[in-house]
C-alpha cells in the first residue's frame, strides 16, 4: 500500500510526475464515475470531485493548521491545482491523491509561515489558573485539551505526530513526505508520546 | 521510568503495526525484565489512544459556499492547462506554464479580496449587525474597519474610538478586535473597548470571556472574564485594572451610575459622555464624596441636582465650558 508515496508527487512541482498505480482500488465505482465525467465534462468532473471530497482535504488540512479560515484557502488552492492538472490525470485514484496533496499543502504552508508568539492559552497567567483548577469533567474539554497538547509540540515533532495518528500514514509515507529519514519519524513519535503523557497526565492517571 | 532508544525505535513500529516478530519477541523480553519497563510501555500506548479522540468534534466546512468561491476563480482564469505532448523535457515547460496560471488566479483573487468596508459614527452613537450577526454599538467620532470576506474567512476587524461589541458565536473563526495597540481575541460574548488616540486603551468584559495581548507584542496575554477591566499601551504588556469603570457602557445605555466616588471623577464621566469641559480650581471641591443614577442624562439636570446635593455653583463659562465654585 505505498502507493501514495508515488501520488504525492504529482503535486509537488518540483517532483516528477507519476500515475497512480494499481493498489488502491477499494473504491471502484466512485473513482471509474469521476475519471469518465473527466472525459465526458471538466466542470462537472471538478464540481463532482468538490463535493465528494473538500470536506475530507479540508479537515486534513485543519489537523496539521488549525484555523478553518485558512484551511479553506488552502483546500481550494489544492483544487485549483488538480484542475490546473486536469488534462494529465488519466488514471489517479482521486482521495488518496488528494489526501496527498492536502497534506503537502499544509505542510509547505507551515514551512512559509512559521509560527509566531503562541496561542494566548499558553502565555496567560489567567488562562494557567483556569487550567490548573478546571474539573476534568466535560468530554468537549478533554478533546480540547488533547488539540492543545497537541499543537504544543515542537513543530516537526507535531507533524510527524497528527501524520501517524489523525491522517493515519506509514511512517515510510511520512519520511518521503517530510523528507527524513524512518529512523527520524520512529523518534519524533516517541518524543511526542512522551511530551503529550507528560502534558496531558492527568486524563492518564 | 526507563527507556533506551532501541526498545524505543520497537514500541515505535509496536505502535504502527509494523513490527517483526523477532522485534516483538525481544519487545516482550524487555517488558518481562522490569515492571518499570511495562509502566514505561503502557504509559506511552495509553497516550496513543488518548489522543484518538482530539478531532472527534470539529468545524465542518462549508462546502457550498466554497464551491461558489471555487468556480468563480476557475472562471476567471481563462486558459486551459497545457497538454502534456511528450514524456521528457516539456513536461518542465507544462510546469512552467501551470505555476503561471496559478499565480495570475491568486492574484487576482487576492486583489479582489481586498476591499475594506469602513462602518463609522459622526456625531451620533449607532448600532451596526455585522455580516457574521455579531452587533455593534459605535460611539461618537469611532470608525470600524474589515474585510468584504470578514464572517467566510476571518473575523477580524479594527475599531478606531469607541465600541461595544455583543458577539455572535463562531468557533470556527475567532472574533478578533484590533484597536490601537491592543488585539482583543473574543472567546465569549460581549465587551467594550475605549481607544481613542495615542490614550492607553482600555478593555471592559461585560459577559463572557477575552483575551487581550498588545497586538505587536504577543506576550503576556491576559484571559479575561465578565466584570473586569484591562488597559493596554504601546510597547507593555496589558495590565488588569483593579476596579471596573460603572460607567464604562454609559455612552451606549445612556445611564450615568455614581456609588461613592470623588465629585472628579464624576466630572470626568460627564466631560466623557457630553463632551464638555468642566473646570473644578478649589481642590477640597474635587474631593467631595458623590452618589447617584442618572438614566437619558442631560447636562442642565444633571448639574442642578449635583450642585443642590453638594452645595456648589457651576456655570457655563463659554459654549461647553463650565466652571465649579463654592
Amino acid at each position: 500500500m505505498n502507493t501514495s508515496a508515488v501520488l504525492s508527487s504529482t503535486i509537488r512541482p518540483d517532483r516528477r510526475f507519476t500515475k497512480a498505480q494499481t493498489g488502491y482500488f477499494c473504491n471502484m465505482s466512485e473513482n471509474d464515475r469521476l475519471l469518465q465525467l473527466l472525459r465526458e465534462d471538466e466542470h462537472q468532473f471538478m464540481k463532482a470531485l468538490f463535493q465528494a471530497y473538500f470536506a475530507l482535504v479540508c479537515k486534513s488540512i485543519y489537523r496539521l493548521v488549525p484555523d478553518m479560515a485558512t484551511a479553506e484557502d488552502l483546500a481550494q488552492e489544492v483544487f485549483i491545482k488538480v484542475w490546473n492538472r486536469r488534462g494529465q490525470l488519466e488514471e489517479v485514484y482521486f482521495k488518496a491523491y488528494l489526501h496527498r496533496a492536502a497534506v503537502n499543502m499544509a505542510l509547505d504552508h507551515i514551512d512559509k509561515h512559521k509560527r509566531r508568539g503562541g496561542p494566548p492559552q499558553e502565555i496567560g497567567p489567567a488562562a494557567e489558573e483556569q487550567q490548573a483548577t478546571a474539573p476534568v469533567v466535560h468530554l468537549a474539554e478533554t478533546q480540547t485539551r488533547i488539540r492543545q497538547a497537541v499543537d504544543a509540540l515542537p513543530e516537526k515533532c507535531r507533524e510527524v505526530f497528527v501524520l501517524s495518528r489523525y491522517e493515519e500514514m506509514s511512517y515510510k509515507e511520512i519520511a518521503s513526505t517530510m523528507q527524513i529519514s524512518v529512523k527520524t519519524v520512529e523518534n519524533q513519535m516517541i518524543t511526542a508520546l512522551k511530551k503529550l503523557r507528560h502534558s496531558l497526565r492527568e486524563y492518564l492517571e | 521510568m526507563l527507556s533506551n532508544e532501541h526498545m524505543d525505535t520497537l514500541i515505535a513500529r509496536d505502535i504502527e503495526g509494523t513490527i517483526s516478530g523477532a522485534e516483538k519477541q525481544e519487545l516482550a523480553g524487555w517488558l518481562r525484565e522490569d515492571p518499570s519497563n511495562q509502566a514505561y510501555y503502557d504509559a506511552l500506548k495509553d497516550t496513543w489512544h488518548l489522543a484518538a479522540d482530539a478531532w472527534n468534534e470539529m468545524p465542518e466546512p462549508d462546502t457550498a459556499a466554497n464551491w461558489e468561491r471555487f468556480s468563480q476563480k476557475i472562471e476567471t482564469q481563462a486558459p486551459a492547462p497545457l497538454k502534456v505532448a511528450h514524456r521528457g523535457r516539456s513536461k518542465w515547460l507544462a510546469a512552467a506554464g501551470v505555476a503561471a496560471i496559478i499565480a495570475t488566479g491568486i492574484t487576482i483573487f487576492f486583489n479582489r479580496s481586498d476591499k475594506n468596508v469602513t462602518l463609522a459614527a459622526t456625531t451620533e452613537k449607532q448600532l451596526f449587525t455585522l455580516p457574521d450577526g455579531s452587533k455593534v454599538y459605535l460611539n461618537r467620532h469611532s470608525t470600524l474597519q474589515y474585510n468584504e470576506r470578514f464572517a467566510q474567512n476571518n473575523r477580524d476587524i479594527t475599531l478606531q474610538g469607541e465600541a461595544f461589541f455583543d458577539v455572535a458565536p463562531n468557533e470556527a473563526h475567532p472574533f478578533i478586535v484590533h484597536a490601537g495597540a491592543s488585539q482583543t481575541e473574543v472567546l465569549g460574548t460581549s465587551f467594550g473597548i475605549k481607544a481613542y488616540g495615542e490614550e492607553p486603551v482600555r478593555l471592559n468584559v461585560v459577559t463572557g470571556k477575552v483575551a487581550f495581548s498588545n497586538a505587536t507584542r504577543k506576550s503576556g496575554a491576559l484571559v479575561l472574564t465578565a466584570g473586569h477591566a484591562a488597559t493596554v499601551q504601546a510597547d507593555k504588556d496589558p495590565r488588569a485594572e483593579t476596579a471596573t469603570d460603572p460607567n464604562f457602557t454609559s455612552w451606549k445605555d445612556d445611564r450615568l451610575v455614581f456609588q461613592h466616588v470623588p465629585l472628579r471623577a464624576t466630572f470626568e464621566a460627564m466631560e466623557d459622555y457630553f463632551g464638555i469641559t468642566i473646570k473644578v480650581d478649589d481642590p477640597s471641591l474635587a474631593n467631595l464624596d458623590y452618589m447617584g443614577t442618572f438614566d437619558q442624562p442631560d447636562v442642565d439636570s444633571m448639574f442642578k441636582v449635583i450642585a443642590a446635593s453638594t452645595n456648589v455653583k457651576i456655570v457655563e463659562e463659554s459654549k461647553g465650558v463650565y466652571s465649579v465654585r463654592k
